[in-house]
């Protein structure tokens, strides 16, 4: 991936219709709002930190707004996207030091190109990751609802479930395992 | 450490990740770990992966993409300013707004087909305690997307309605709308009943703010629809063939493929610094 801002490789003047204009910001709008959870989980995948990542998607996609008439329509926008987010990581990374993202540079280029390859079949994922919740057991279901849905921290579950917050995370990672293996089980039976 | 495997080394550091009790040691051994092998750095994205779709699927992540009021529009400087994580937000959601609200108002393209209101239709009664409960969904879930000839173009009467990019409506008659795909987010100007007919069920209200999201999601291999409702302020009352609920500020309501709804617990709107631990 370029280390320069795509959005740069554009001249805004070429844009000076404002019926074209109009008609190009509607359809940037459809596009950030239909790509909204791959952005996502691909700022999720290079950061590794939930918190620090929905802080940058946020980030991003005022980036992405204020660039939007520097979006050449005749390009993907997917990698352009990702590519502005890509440098708000790196902007991120410089100004909170490591205190919150878990990785050096050269390992976050190494995500990059992995969670790009991942990143198209992201919606299909989201529409299995329904069923698989609802097979997961009373206990692991339970889990889940307390940390994404009640957003309860590790250390709350843990003194209600007379756990440590280390045995929780691991429960947790456990259940992430089993639910990605069930996606993928998922998506290969839809697609055989 | 370095002799463990790598994929139960990983586990170990990745666990402890969550609590934010990894050392700069730790730090430094994780990034080596996914740097230099493969099936480690699958395991990790794995992990990154779900993590993501289960925010997103719980809605941890909404707040950037739902639309906002216009009056909490703050202004964001041009330059030398960070703006917080809230101002981000709302501007973001108000960009999406302002989109949303040019798509309705430009595009003659947009899906939204009228058709006439049918006549002998039994829609849910507004959340009322003088209303009977007697609800059921009208029959019209089927029709095509073509507007009938000679039917004017309808708008909402007492409501306002958001769509997100790609929701597929037709707004039926002044207090009545056809829901087929997609995200609607519905807000009561003045108290006036409102009914959303989805493939699920139908919706109604008298006054409030909720939003309405019919969906396909993946059941043990087949694709089904799912209705999520969530309200914000004020009631709102489902009801189909198999039942009726009401859920009110705060509740949500989940329905698949017109089995029972059901009312899903009240989200914890605190901050988190403010929730029990």
């Amino acid at each position: 991936m370029s280390t320069t801002d795509p959005a740069q490789t554009t001249d805004p003047a070429q844009t000076t219709d404002p019926a074209q204009t109009t008609d190009e910001l509607r359809r940037f709008g459809q596009l950030l709002t239909q790509h909204q959870s791959r952005l996502y989980a691909f700022i999720m995948s290079i950061v590794g930190h939930p918190e620090t990542a929905l802080d940058v998607f946020q980030e991003s996609n005022l980036v992405l707004w204020r660039k939007a008439a520097l979006f050449d329509h005749s390009r993907e926008f997917l990698p352009w996207a990702f590519a502005i987010a890509r440098n708000q990581v790196l902007a991120a990374r410089q100004r909170k030091g490591r205190d919150r993202l878990l990785f050096d540079e050269p390992v976050i280029e190494t995500l990059c190109a992995a969670a790009i390859e991942r990143s198209a079949g992201i919606d299909d994922r989201q529409l299995a990751l329904s069923g698989c919740l609802e097979s997961l057991p009373a206990e692991q279901r339970l889990l889940v609802e307390q940390r994404y849905r009640q957003e309860q921290e590790l250390e709350s579950i843990a003194t209600s479930s007379q756990r440590t917050a280390n045995a929780v995370g691991v429960a947790l990672f456990r259940i992430r395992k089993s639910l990605a293996d069930c996606i993928g089980n998922r998506l290969k039976a839809v697609r055989s | 450490m370095s002799t463990e495997n790598p994929l139960d080394e990983f586990r170990e550091l990745w666990s402890r990740s969550e609590t934010d009790s990894l050392s700069a040691e730790d730090r430094r051994r994780l990034s080596e770990l996914i740097a230099g092998d493969d099936s480690v750095r699958s395991a990790m994205l794995d992990q990154l992966e779900v993590e993501a779709l289960l925010r997103w699927h719980h809605g941890g992540v909404r707040s950037t993409t739902h639309p906002a009021p216009l009056e909490s529009a703050p202004e964001v400087p041009q330059s030398g300013w960070r703006p917080s994580r809230a101002v981000v937000a709302a501007t973001c959601t108000v960009a999406g707004l302002l989109v949303c609200v040019g798509l309705l108002r430009y595009s003659e393209s947009l899906p939204r087909a009228v058709h006439s209101r049918p006549t002998d239709s039994a829609a849910p009664s507004p959340p009322d305690e003088s209303v009977a409960e007697s609800a059921k969904p009208i029959g019209s879930r089927h029709q095509t997307l073509d507007p009938p000839e000679g039917i004017d173009r309808q708008a909402l009467e007492s409501w306002s309605e958001i769509p997100a990019a790609g929701t597929v409506y037709r707004i039926v008659a002044s207090d009545r709308i056809q829901l087929e795909t997609g995200w609607l987010r519905l807000e009561s100007h003045k108290p006036s009943q409102l009914v959303v007919d989805v493939v699920n069920g139908s919706a109604a209200s008298k006054s409030g703010k909720f939003q309405i999201r019919s969906s396909r999601v993946d059941d043990n291999g087949t694709f089904q629809i799912m209705t999520r409702i969530e309200v914000l302020e004020g009631a709102v009352r489902f009801a189909n063939d198999s039942g009726t609920v009401t859920a009110k500020a705060n509740q949500g309501i989940t329905c698949k493929a017109q089995d029972r709804p059901r009312i899903e617990r009240p989200r914890d709107e605190r901050p988190r610094d403010e929730r029990p631990r």
